[in-house]
């Protein structure tokens, strides 16, 4: 791959990227400054980027792993978690659309669930379901097993599935069926 | 119960992280620049660790080959550092240059004179007359300090005495070995040609080596000095041990060859009791030798004139020549030292790096990935 292919790439992974790391980090600033540590060691280490299978599932462990750091040095920094700033971070503190504003409600229980998940359960499930990476890619980003990532998606679901704050998320039964 | 199917997962989520604004893409390349995997910053206190190991692995090696070894030790001293070192020869000194004289493997190679170690000489003159079947060299600290820290300690002297003045030279490194409570073991002189020369071999207590090391070199002019010394006293506890092992070896089979009946029982026994008589005796030879050697320091010393031809030959090399030959032999030397410390520098290296590697893994295993 060029250097002009890999910044178009990069380019054309950076809102996906940048928004996993918001779910994942639920902090704005963070999610932008640890995702562009994560396309910065790309760039230099580009050398060594996989083939076209195993590029996505890399990228992300590379992202994950920038938000590992980030939540470290925030946690050695502050001394607190950074769960508790969560509706703060979410959205910028200016008004926004009016339907954003109704939907702010739904996404803001979504959020408060995510933020419920432990980082072990929110991390796969959130690469998966928003980045769209097969169980196989989630267990290259996070280092673990396949069966891992699968048992772990499969509580993150549970989870989820039993709080109430969500259920209008839900796809009722019949009109699944 | 309700559960989330993946459309629904995938929904929230999607509208979820919708509503986080995408701020404007900062392309990579142009906050790394353009060059390909330039030494990041972070590794380079790591580079000057591993330079750093490298450095101290090399002077612990060097160290521990030198100064550290503990068993044996080494030490030549230059006619200029003699003369520093050995008072009054200072005054004796005419001036020194490079010496001819050379010490390798612990030997002193003199003009016309054979080393004591290989003895007997071609030339019947300088053939040497040490004690038959006596060690050549050989002292300790045994007598007054027992057991405990035997060394055996030899040295050579080299000298140059003034014109006529050899056997007198002679007599006095005798007369110094017995006012420091020692003896004369073997003395050779040669007075054919014109440049007399000889040699003396003395005996002294070890506690006694260094004084008399002094006051040879205040007799004449110093060129050359080596003393070495030699730990054995875990040798020496090894013999004695033996010795007991064997010597009770034996006397059970004295007791057993008393039970013996039938002929053949009795000369199987006695066979064992030869075997182990021999053994003893044997190591009680070891011992001996050992004792002796450890009791007593031997030091030879060489004389010849100011006259001989090898003295006034390296006397005319002086200034750059001998300037160059030093820094040469400077280098060489220095050379083989780094050499000789590459296999300890080695192991020190090899160490230290398992080390990091193990502190790497609990590191890793202690910063447990949160994910």
């Amino acid at each position: 791959m060029s250097d002009d292919e890999l910044d178009r790439w990069l380019a054309e992974q950076w809102p996906r990227a940048y928004r996993t790391a918001c779910l994942v980090l639920r902090d704005r600033h963070g999610a932008q400054d640890a995702v562009q540590e994560a396309f910065l060691r790309v760039w230099r280490f580009r050398d060594t980027i996989p083939a076209e299978a195993g590029r996505q599932g890399w990228l992300y462990r590379v992202v994950v792993n920038a938000c590992v750091s980030w939540i470290r040095s925030e946690r050695s920094r502050t001394g607190r978690d950074t769960s508790d700033v969560l509706l703060a971070l979410r959205k910028d503190d200016t008004p926004g659309p009016e339907k954003r504003a109704q939907d702010t409600a739904l996404t803001d229980d979504m959020l408060a669930a995510l933020a419920d998940l432990p980082e072990p359960l929110r991390v796969p499930l959130v690469l998966r379901f928003y980045a769209g990476l097969s169980e196989q890619e989630i267990a290259v980003a996070i280092e673990r097993r396949p069966g891992t990532v699968k048992s772990r998606l499969h509580d993150a679901r549970n989870r989820l599935s039993a709080d109430p704050r969500l259920l209008a998320w839900v796809t009722p039964m019949e009109a699944s069926s | 119960m309700t559960t989330f199917t993946d459309d629904d997962l995938s929904r929230a989520l999607d509208e979820t992280a919708d509503t986080y604004d995408v701020p404007a893409y900062s392309s990579a390349r142009s906050r790394s620049g353009t060059t390909r995997r330039p030494v990041q910053r972070k590794w380079r206190p790591a580079l000057g660790l591993v330079a750093a190991a490298v450095v101290v692995s090399f002077l612990v090696a060097g160290l521990s080959q030198t100064g550290g070894g503990g068993s044996e030790e080494a030490a030549t001293v230059s006619p200029s550092s003699a003369a520093s070192q050995g008072g009054s020869a200072a005054s004796d000194s005419s001036g020194g240059g490079a010496s001819e004289f050379q010490i390798e493997s612990g030997r002193l190679s003199l003009p016309g004179v054979a080393a004591p170690s290989s003895a007997p000489a071609s030339s019947d003159e300088q053939s040497l007359s040490y004690g038959a079947g006596q060690p050549t060299y050989g002292i300790g600290q045994a007598g007054p300090q027992g057991d405990q820290g035997r060394v055996v300690k030899t040295g050579t002297v080299a000298l140059i005495a003034k014109s006529g003045a050899v056997t007198p030279t002679l007599d006095s490194v005798g007369r110094a070995a017995r006012e420091q409570g020692g003896s004369v073991f073997a003395t050779q002189t040669q007075e054919s040609g014109d440049t007399p020369s000889g040699t003396i071999t003395v005996r002294v207590p070890v506690a006694q080596f260094d004084a008399l090391v002094s006051a040879v070199r205040g007799l004449a002019e110093v060129r050359s000095v080596q003393t070495s010394g030699r730990e054995v006293t875990a040798e020496y506890a090894d013999l004695e041990t033996r010795i007991a092992s064997a010597t009770a070896a034996r006397n059970r089979l004295t007791t057993i060859l008393g039970a013996a009946v039938s002929v053949a029982e009795v000369l199987a026994v006695q066979q064992q009791i030869d075997q182990t008589a021999a053994t003893v005796d044997q190591l009680t030879g070891q011992l001996k030798v050992l004792k002796d050697q450890s009791d007593l320091s031997t030091l030879t010393v060489a004389v010849t004139e100011t006259g001989d031809p090898a003295i006034t030959s390296s006397r005319d090399r002086g200034g750059f020549g001998a300037a160059f030959r030093d820094a040469f032999d400077g280098f060489t030397s220095g050379l083989q030292s780094l050499v000789a410390a590459s296999g300890r520098a080695l192991l020190v290296l090899l160490s230290l790096a398992a080390l990091t590697l193990a502190g790497w893994g609990l590191y890793k295993v202690g910063r447990r990935r949160l994910v």
